[in-house]
C-alpha cells in the first residue's frame, strides 16, 4: 500500500520513511505493506504514542515537533510533508538533510 | 506470619495527597479482605519533614525516610520493596494515588501464579482540559472527592476521574499499582536504577515490558478498579506543556537505553473483573486524542 512520492521533497519522503519503520516498530503494521495514507488513529496511535512519536522524530531529525501537529496532518505522508516544510520548504534530493540533524 | 499482600509507597512532599492514598489503602476503605493481612509500607524519598500521617487502619503499616534520598525514586522503591514481607507484593511509584475500594482483594485473587504479572488500570482526578490551574489543581481534587462523598463512596472515584488508557481492555504504558509475587521481583531485581532522571523517567513502564519479556510470565488485567492520581506538582503532572516535553525526554531516554522505542503494551492479557466493582461498572472516560500524557512517573519530582 505504498503511496505515490511524486509531490514530496527528498526530506519529506525521508520522514515519511522514518514515521513508518517507528510506527511499525509500536503498532501492528507491516512494514513492507507500511500504509502511508491512512489516518494515524485508524493505525491505533493513541496521544501518548504521539507525543512519544513526536520526541523520537525530533531527535532524529534535529526540530521541534508539537505532537497536536499529528491531528492536523493526520497520515504518514501528509505529516511528513507538514514537518518537512516546516524544516525549511521542499528540497532537492541533494539537498536533503541539510539543516536537519541526523 | 507475614502479610498476604504488601504494598510500597513512594512519597515525597506530598503529604496530603499521601494521606489520602493511604486512607484508601486502609480497611475502612478496602473490601473483601475479611482475613486476609495487609502491609502497607511507605518510604519517604527526601521530603524536607517526614510526613506526619494517619496509619491506615487495620493495615500493618511502616513509615520509613528512604536510606539515600535522590531526585530519582527507585532507590528508594526498591528499599522498600527489599522490606516488603508478602508474597505478593504492589509498588506504587506515587504516593499521590488512591486506590478503588476492591483492588487489593482483586489483585490478591487475580494473582493465581508466581509468575503473573498483576496490573491495575491509571485514571487520573479531574477532566481533561477543565481549565482548572495549576495552582488550584489540589482544591479542585479536594472538591472533587468531597462532592462524591469519598472516603464513603470509593467506587464514586470513577466518575470524577479521567482513564488513562482507552478503555479497560486498550493498550497500556504503565501499571501504577503492579502487583508481582515476591520472587518475580527478586527475579527481576526490582526497579532499574539506571532511571536517576527525576521523577525516576521510564522506569515504570520498563519494569513492566521486563516483567512480561521474563520467561512465563502471563499478563494479568484487573478491571473494575483503579488508582486515582492525585494532583501533587509531580515531574509531568504540572501542565500539559511540560507534561508533553517530560514525555518526550522521558522516551527519548527510555529508547537510548534500551534500543527500543517506549511502546505502549496492546496485549489485554488475562481479565479479572474485580467481584467488588459496582455492576455495570461505569468506566470513566478517556482522556481525549488531544495530548494528555498519562501521569508517568509522577511522583517525585525535585526543585
Amino acid at each position: 500500500m505504498t503511496s505515490d512520492n511524486a509531490g514530496l521533497s527528498a526530506v519529506a519522503l525521508e520522514m515519511r520513511d522514518w514515521l513508518a519503520d517507528y510506527i511499525s516498530s509500536v503498532l501492528d503494521v507491516d512494514r513492507a505493506d507500511f500504509p502511508y495514507d491512512t489516518g494515524f488513529d485508524a493505525l491505533g496511535l493513541d496521544s501518548v504514542e504521539a507525543v512519544i512519536l513526536a520526541g523520537m522524530m525530533e531527535e532524529r531529525f534535529g526540530i521541534a515537533i508539537d505532537p497536536s501537529e499529528l491531528y492536523n496532518h493526520p497520515t504518514a505522508t501528509r505529516f511528513a510533508r507538514h514537518v518537512a516544510g516546516q524544516a525549511g520548504g521542499p528540497r532537492t534530493a541533494e539537498g536533503a538533510g541539510t539543516g536537519i540533524a541526523g | 506470619m507475614p502479610p498476604d499482600i504488601s504494598v510500597v509507597l513512594v512519597s515525597f512532599e506530598m503529604e496530603q495527597a499521601l494521606q489520602r492514598s493511604l486512607m484508601s489503602l486502609s480497611r475502612r476503605c478496602q473490601l473483601g479482605l475479611e482475613g486476609r493481612r495487609c502491609e502497607i509500607i511507605v518510604i519517604d524519598n527526601g521530603s524536607a519533614r517526614m510526613p506526619q500521617l494517619t496509619p491506615p487502619e487495620g493495615m500493618e503499616f511502616r513509615l520509613l525516610r528512604a536510606s539515600r534520598p535522590a531526585p530519582s525514586p527507585v532507590g528508594a522503591l526498591n528499599e522498600g520493596l527489599a522490606l516488603a514481607r508478602a508474597p505478593l507484593i504492589g509498588a506504587w511509584i506515587d504516593g499521590a494515588r488512591m486506590a478503588s475500594p476492591g483492588l487489593l482483594a482483586a489483585c490478591l485473587a487475580a494473582a493465581e501464579d508466581a509468575r503473573d504479572v498483576v496490573v491495575t488500570l491509571n485514571y487520573r482526578l479531574g477532566r481533561p482540559d477543565d481549565g482548572v490551574a495549576p495552582a488550584e489543581r489540589a482544591a479542585h481534587d479536594a472538591a472533587l472527592l468531597a462532592g462524591i462523598g469519598w472516603p464513603a463512596q470509593g467506587y464514586g472515584l470513577f466518575s470524577i476521574a479521567t482513564a488513562e488508557q482507552a478503555g479497560e481492555q486498550g493498550p497500556i504504558l504503565e501499571s501504577n499499582a503492579l502487583f508481582l509475587s515476591r520472587g518475580l521481583w527478586a527475579e527481576l531485581g526490582g526497579f532499574d536504577p539506571v532511571f536517576d532522571e527525576p521523577g525516576g523517567g521510564a522506569a515504570n513502564p520498563d519494569l513492566l515490558q521486563r516483567a512480561l519479556a521474563a520467561p512465563g510470565t502471563r499478563l494479568v488485567r484487573v478491571t473494575g478498579e483503579g488508582t486515582f492520581h492525585q494532583y501533587h506538582g509531580g515531574t509531568t503532572s504540572t501542565c500539559r506543556e511540560s507534561a508533553t516535553e517530560a514525555l518526550k525526554t522521558i522516551a527519548r531516554r527510555y529508547a537510548a537505553l534500551r534500543g527500543q522505542p517506549l511502546a505502549r503494551i496492546r496485549q489485554v492479557g488475562s481479565v479479572f473483573a474485580s467481584p467488588h466493582a459496582p455492576a455495570p461498572h461505569a468506566p470513566a472516560p478517556h482522556a481525549p486524542e488531544r495530548i494528555a500524557p498519562p501521569d508517568l512517573q509522577t511522583g517525585m519530582a525535585r526543585p
